[in-house]
Parts: structure tokens; sequence; C-alpha cells
């Protein structure tokens, strides 16, 4: 691998199974060093990582995030966090195969005329493409049919829309007195900073939150090594900040989680986690743009903002106490819980929902928490 | 040149006008407007009266952004998502547009419009505000504010949540009880 | 009123891509900043934007089921046209494209362009969050919009003129962004707003999956992107004759001077990307309305009784 010269800025989406956490963050260390990018969305990605074993529902789900790389694409699928660099070469040596690639394209041609053809057939009982192509099954967060597909909810509107994508339904009113239509919005793999398992169907009014069901929710783990401990927090803080739009925070923290898994010195890390810790508390604009302008006071109830915050700066705080004194072990600390999730995300606008799921730390919760 | 440009703006802005209503989406015929309106503009610009002809297509693509918003949000059950017809009431609406048009048309072929009696002003946009602001001041002064206090009343009371409901029947919450809060607190 | 000559159609031909090289300076300077937090060495980030640009020009389109593809595209490539229509008015050095003698008002025209632009890229690939963050685009352009047209009017009362060269002209003792700094400030925010980039970046941002870019890819995706950084050296180069004296400065001439001035003003801009997190719309709405509002007007009031004074 060291003769040939390995392009830059490759972007890399992950779709991570139950198994495949740790796996996922040798993949994100390696896509790092090697100078390449996380993917916002499957549009966004020239390579697929599929991390763990993903079985069911969940592999149709990555099967589906797949077919929506745009291409030149790759894929690839890991067990081993040994075999991280290897096989990220071997992708970004099969996005140069001009054959592979064009036999490529042609399948998603091939997928695409399909789905367009479902569409069609919709009216006349078409309920073979509608599986395939519209399915309620559909467990990524980057479909693009906007609206319910389930029939089953849908009453006496049945009446199909553009493409076979059944219309949104009248609800009743909202937070702002408004009757607005419904749509639901199944969130899953493919999202930036989504935790293993986790599926979410999500009932919307324009963007605000109305209502939330867990469709599937991740296993927890066995316990873990202190510092693969500390590292997954700090990979949560990485997500909340990313999500909260602080690129360079988020950066910071992977950097140190990268550093801890590869073995760094915990004692050298720590600091670094602490200080960005310090920012973040001290941060007015974060503090202003997540609580808003009050400081809250004893007898309010906590806000999803204000929980958003004082859970990020936690998990930073806890990894870096981790890291510091390992013997201690993982502080316990759940502002929330994912029982706590419809109470505190409707009402709220869906970016809110995405920033209290980062800060939930699924990929780091272990067995005995539960 | 000024010639090329009306003629190519004045069909743009006609057949986009007729977009309006041939298209079967809400956002495709807001925005067709908007196109129509756009190409006003800019015939407006081609007479060399720039200010109001930038203003035009500052407004008009303002007012469509919002208006797409509305178009989707208040067209219940969704229609504005999917296929549908822009016209309706159609013979009546046939019927109006006709008379309408014809009556408009005769007038400006049968009125005898008068030939131009001077030179155009160096500085239009000057000359612009001094007709509007300066002998007609007094009336200005008086319909701006009337026209702005009718907009921020009509909103005022149009509105559902309005300062008992945000500060309590005695107005003597600390703080407004919004469901989210805003940047400032107020 | 101060001289400049209108260029000839060889330049109008040449003006893209000259924005374009400033928008790549620009480009270099955000990606360099990710590539360094990313923990790579210090100047890597510099080719960024042309291994960026290759990849994405030969990555093929992403076709959404019942997408509008006519809104979309028309927003795709309409995001670049703009950023060079908006450019068209600013003199650099004693050379403008368009002579315009409501420049300021054009500039603000071609802005409010990007409501449309954003919202319909977000319309376009018929997808949820797409639409979500276009709706999101324009919950943040009501509140930055009012305040950067008092920005903008600001130094076109001081100069008695609408006109981008007199604007210039007019700061031959003092720039106006010493003087009239809450301008100022209002308009590199609102650069960044309407841009949709750093803390502004709400119709592109990863809490909604990208947002507008959740669907786009390939050559859509590079105009988009590419179209966001013309936008930001657009204003960037506005920036120098509303409130840097435009061209002038000791030594370099005129040119030199109105491009150092903007790849400055433009770094800044560029730099803000990361650095600070998102700003929520509901909450920049009261700020805006509330305290930039009243702020500009309050700094447009200064600048009237200044102008007036300077007439009598």
């Amino acid at each position: 691998m060291g003769v040939t010269r390995i392009r830059r800025g490759v972007h890399v989406l992950t779709s991570t199974a139950a198994d495949g956490v740790l796996v996922r963050l040798a993949a994100e260390r390696a896509v790092r060093t090697l100078g390449w990018v996380l993917a916002w969305s499957p549009a966004d990605a020239d390579v697929l990582v599929v991390c763990g074993t993903p079985e069911g529902a969940e592999a149709d789900a990555v099967e589906r995030v797949w077919q929506q790389l745009p291409g030149p694409r790759a894929r690839v699928r890991l067990d081993d966090p040994q075999d991280v660099s290897d096989a990220l070469v071997a992708a970004a040596a099969a996005l140069e195969d001009r054959a592979a690639q064009e036999g490529l394209a042609h399948d998603a041609d091939m997928v695409a005329q399909m789905s367009t053809q479902g569409g069609e057939d919709m009216d006349h009982a078409g309920m073979d493409h509608e599986d395939m192509d519209h399915g309620d099954m559909d467990h990524s967060g980057m479909n693009h049919d906007q609206m319910d597909h389930s029939h089953m909810d849908h009453g006496g509107m049945s009446t199909g829309g553009p493409a076979g994508i059944p219309l949104a339904e009248g609800a009743s009113k909202d937070r702002d007195d408004l009757e607005m239509d419904a749509w639901h919005v199944v969130l899953g793999q493919g999202l930036p900073g989504w935790p293993a398992g986790l599926v979410l169907r999500v009932e919307l009014h324009g963007d605000v939150v109305t209502d939330l069901l867990v469709l599937a929710e991740p296993t927890p783990h066995g316990r873990r090594d202190t510092p693969v401990q500390a590292a997954l927090l700090l990979d949560a803080a990485a997500s909340v900040l990313d999500l909260a739009g602080w690129s360079l925070a988020a950066s910071a923290s992977r950097r140190a989680r990268d550093d801890v898994m590869e073995g760094r010195d915990p004692a050298e890390v720590a600091p670094r986690v602490e200080r960005l810790a310090r920012r973040m508390r001290r941060s007015v604009l974060l503090r202003w743009s997540l609580e808003g302008p009050r400081r809250r006071t004893t007898g309010d109830a906590p806000s999803a903002g204000h929980l958003v915050r004082s859970r990020a700066i936690g998990l930073l705080e806890a990894a870096g106490s981790m890291l510091t004194a390992p013997e201690r072990g993982a502080p316990a600390q759940r502002p929330y819980d994912l029982d706590d999730l419809p109470a505190l995300a409707v009402g709220q606008e869906l970016a809110t929902l995405r920033l209290l799921v980062a800060g939930l730390a699924l990929d780091a919760r272990v067995a005995a928490d539960v | 040149m000024t010639e090329v440009v009306f003629w190519v703006a004045a069909v743009v802005s006609v057949a986009a006008g007729v977009a309006v209503f041939r298209t079967d989406s809400m956002a495709r015929a807001t925005y067709a407007l908007a196109a129509s309106f756009v190409a006003v503009g800019v015939i407006l610009l081609a007479f060399d009266l720039d200010y109001l002809g930038v203003i035009v297509i500052l407004m008009m693509i303002m007012e469509m952004a919002i208006m797409a918003l509305f178009m989707i949000m208040l067209m219940g059950m969704n229609p504005a998502l999917m296929p549908m017809s822009m016209v309706h009431s159609k013979r009546t609406a046939t019927a109006i547009a006709v008379v309408v048009f014809l009556g408009l048309a005769t007038a400006a072929l049968a009125i005898p419009w008068p030939g131009r009696s001077g030179a155009p002003a160096a500085d239009l946009t000057r000359s612009l505000g001094e007709a509007v602001m300066g002998s007609k001041m007094l009336v200005m002064l008086t319909i701006s504010p009337v026209l702005f206090a009718t907009i921020v009343g009509t909103l005022v009371l149009g509105h559902p949540r309005d300062r008992y409901q945000r500060y309590g029947d005695d107005l003597d919450r600390a703080r407004p009880d919004d469901p989210i809060e805003g940047g400032v607190g107020r | 009123m101060s001289e400049v000559t209108e260029a000839g159609p060889l330049w109008a031909a040449l003006a893209p891509v000259a924005l374009l090289a400033l928008a790549t300076v620009g480009a270099a300077v955000a990606h360099t900043q990710a590539a360094r937090a990313r923990g790579e060495a210090a100047l890597s980030g510099v080719g960024l934007p042309f291994v960026e640009s290759a990849r994405l020009l030969r990555q093929r389109r992403r076709v959404t089921v019942a997408a509008d593809r006519v809104l979309w595209q028309v927003a795709i490539g309409g995001l670049p046209v703009v950023a060079v229509l908006m450019a068209v008015v600013v003199p650099v050095g004693p050379v403008v494209l368009v002579d315009s003698p409501v420049g300021v008002v054009w500039f603000n025209a071609m802005d409010v362009m990007l409501w449309a632009l954003w919202w319909l890229a977000g319309w376009g690939p018929n997808s949820a969050h797409s639409l979500m963050a276009g709706h999101r685009f324009l919950g943040l352009a009501l509140a930055y919009e009012l305040p950067l047209m008092f920005a903008l009017t600001s130094p076109a009362i001081a100069a008695h003129s609408l006109r981008v060269a007199d604007l210039a002209a007019a700061q031959q003792g003092l720039w106006f962004a010493v003087w009239m700094p809450v301008a100022f400030l209002v308009f590199l925010g609102a650069a960044v707003a309407f841009a949709s980039w750093g803390p502004f970046a709400v119709a592109a941002h990863a809490d909604l999956a990208g947002g507008v870019l959740a669907e786009t890819s390939g050559v859509d995706r590079w105009l988009v992107l590419v179209g966001r950084h013309l936008v930001l050296a657009a204003a960037a180069l506005m920036a120098v004759p509303l409130f840097l004296g435009g061209g002038a400065g000791p030594l370099l001439g005129p040119v030199a001077w109105t491009v150092v001035k903007a790849v400055v003003v433009l770094a800044g801009l560029e730099l803000v990307a990361g650095r600070v997190p998102l700003v929520r719309p509901e909450r920049f709405a009261e700020v805006g309305w509330m305290v930039l509002l009243p702020a500009t007007v309050l700094q447009m009031l200064v600048a009237a009784v200044v102008a007036l004074g300077g007439a009598s």
C-alpha cells in the first residue's frame, strides 16, 4: 500500500450495527489519518463503511443507504478494528476501478428505474413495488419518502400523491395553535452522529416534533475498559458538538478520542479534554443558542436545550476524570434517558431532537447502567 | 439594444404569467409569478428607471419567497405538495379576464396620449425621491405611519398568542410563557 | 461624482473567473482551518478545494423520487450566477463592470434573490431534511434582512448617493467602518447569513443531515458549494467600497488595495466557520428585530445627522 498514492479527501459514511461501535471508532480514526472526511449524508459519500454485522431490518436499511450513494462508490464491511486501514485503502482503489464503477452505475440506474415505476403503479394496487421502495421497514434516515407509507395509519385518506407518495394527514393543533398537516420521518442509519441500532419514527408539523416512537432500541453491551469507555464518551461529545455547529471543538474531541484509542498515555490526553470542557462551559454563545438568554433558576423544569448543554459538558468532564483517575471508573451521570425522549422532544424542532439523541451517548451505554 | 431587452423581457413576463396558471404545482406557480415580476423589473431597468426596476425585483422576490410558504402551509390537506389545478371558477374568471383585457386594450389604443414635453432628469432616482417626498411630504408623513400602524395592528389583533397569554392575565409573569424562548427573552 | 470607467465586454467575460479565483482563496482558507483541526499538516488544506472539485465533478448526480427537477436546477445554477451579479456593481480600483446609479440597491436585490434560491434548493429534491432546512433559512432571513437593509443605507446616506463608486470616494477622510461600526458588523454578519455559512449555516448543516445538501451530489453539489464561496467573496468585495474606503491606500495602487482588503475580509468571513456554535433561527429572530433593527436605525440617524451637518 505504500507504493501507490492514496487519494485525499474521500468522503466516508459509516453505518454501524450493534456490535460495530468499536470498529466505527477505528474506521473514523483511519479516515482522519488518511486525510479523508466523514460524510453528512449518503449523497455526500464515496465510501460506505459498514461496521459490525447488521441483521434483519437493519441489513435492509444498510442496503438502502448503499443505493443512495451517488457513485463512484465503494462499500466495505468490517468486523475487526485491525482490518480497517487496509480495507479503506482497498475501497479507495475500488473507486478508481472503471469497469466495476460502470457496473455499479448500471445497478443504480436499474434501481432508480424501478422506483419510478413503483410510483406509477401505485394506484393499481402496486403494493409490491410499494413495499420495496417505500416500505415502512425503511430504517434509513435519509430516504426520500417524506410521508408516512404505512397504509394502516391513513384511515380514510389513501389518495396517492406524486410518485405514489401518500398525502400527509390533517392533525390537531400544535404548540403554536396551528392546524398543520402531520408528516412522518423515520430517523436511523445514515445520519451524522446517530447511535448504532436506534430507529425513531417522528411525527412532524413542519419541523416541530409532535410525536415520537422508538422503533428499535440499541442493545447495551458489556462493561468495557476505562480508556475505551472514555473514548466513547469523547465520541458522543464530538457528535453533540458537530450537531451544535461547533465543528472545531468536535474535531478536538475526536482527536482526543483517537489518541486514547491509539494507546496514548491517558494522563497526557486528560488535560486537553478538561480544557475543552472548560471552553464549552465558558462559551456564552453555546449557552445562549441552546438554552436561551436566561439562566435557569432552581424551580424551573429543565428544558431540552439545557439538558443537551449540561450533558455535553458532562460527557467531556466524565471522560476527563476517567482518563486522570482510571481506577475510579465511570462517574454516574445521566440527566435524561431514552424513555424521557418523547417528553423532552415533543414541541421542539427536529434539530433539537437530534441534539437530544446525540446527548444520550447510546453508543457508550453499558449494560449495568440500564 | 433597449428594444431587444424590452421585447425579450415582455415575452418572458407574459409567458411566465401564463405558466402561473398552467403549472400544477404551488411552488412552480409562485416562482413563475416571481419570474414574471422580475421580467417587469427588467423592463423598467431598460427604461432607465433604475431605482424602480431594482426595487420591483427586490420586493417581488422577497414577497414570493414568503408567499410560497403560506401557499404550502395554509392549503390544508396538503395539496400544496401534490399536483393540482391552479384555476377555479373558470367561466367567471374567463369572462372577467376578457372584459378587463378588452377594456384596457381599448383604453390604451383609444386614449390620445400626450406627447413627451420635456427631457428626463439627469438623476432619475433623485427626481423620483423629490417627486414623492418634496411637495407631497405632508401626505407621505401622514400615510406611512397610518399604513404601518394598520399592518402592525392587524398582526397584533390577528395573532392567536397575545401578551395576556404570554405574560398572564395581570401581565405579571417575570418571563413570557413561550413554546420556545426567544434570544432576548422578551 | 467620482470617476470610474465601465469595463468592456472582454473584462465582463473575465469577471466570473476573477471572482472564482477570489472564492478559491476563501475556500482554501476554510479548508485549511478544518484540516488543521483534524490534525493534518499546516498547509495541507490549501489544495483541498481542488481535490474536492475533482471529486465532485466526477461524481454522479443523485436523482430522488418525485423531485422538482426544474426548480431544483434553478436554485443550484442560480447561486453562482447571483454571486457574480452581486459583484458586477463593485468598482475594482478605477474600473467597474456596471456603473449603476443604484448599485447599493442592486446588491440588496441580489442578496434577496438568495432567499428564493436557498428555499428552492430545499424544495427541489423532495426530501424531508432539505425542505426543513429551506424553511429554516427563510426564518433566519426574516430576522437579518431588515437590519442589513439599514446597514446598507447608512453609508449611502453619508455619501449622498446609491452609486457604489461614490460611496468609496466619500471616505477620503475616514472609513465608514470606523464611524459606522454597527452598520459594518451587521453587514458582515448578514453576509455570513445569506451565504448560509458558519454560525448561520442553517440551510446546510449537520443537524438536518446537510439540509439542502442532503440529497445533492456531483456537479450539483459542486455548484452549491462553489456558489456559497462566491457569495462570500462577492460580499467581501462589496465591503471594500461600502465601508473600507475602496481602493484608497498608500503605495500599492487602487486595484491592489481593493483586492488586499477584500481578501482580508473574506478570510475573516471564512474563518468564522466551525469556531462558534450554530445560531438557531428561533433565537436569532428576537435579536434581529429587537436589538439589531433599532441599532441599525440609530446608526442611520447618526449617518443622516453627520451628512446634514456636512451639507450645510
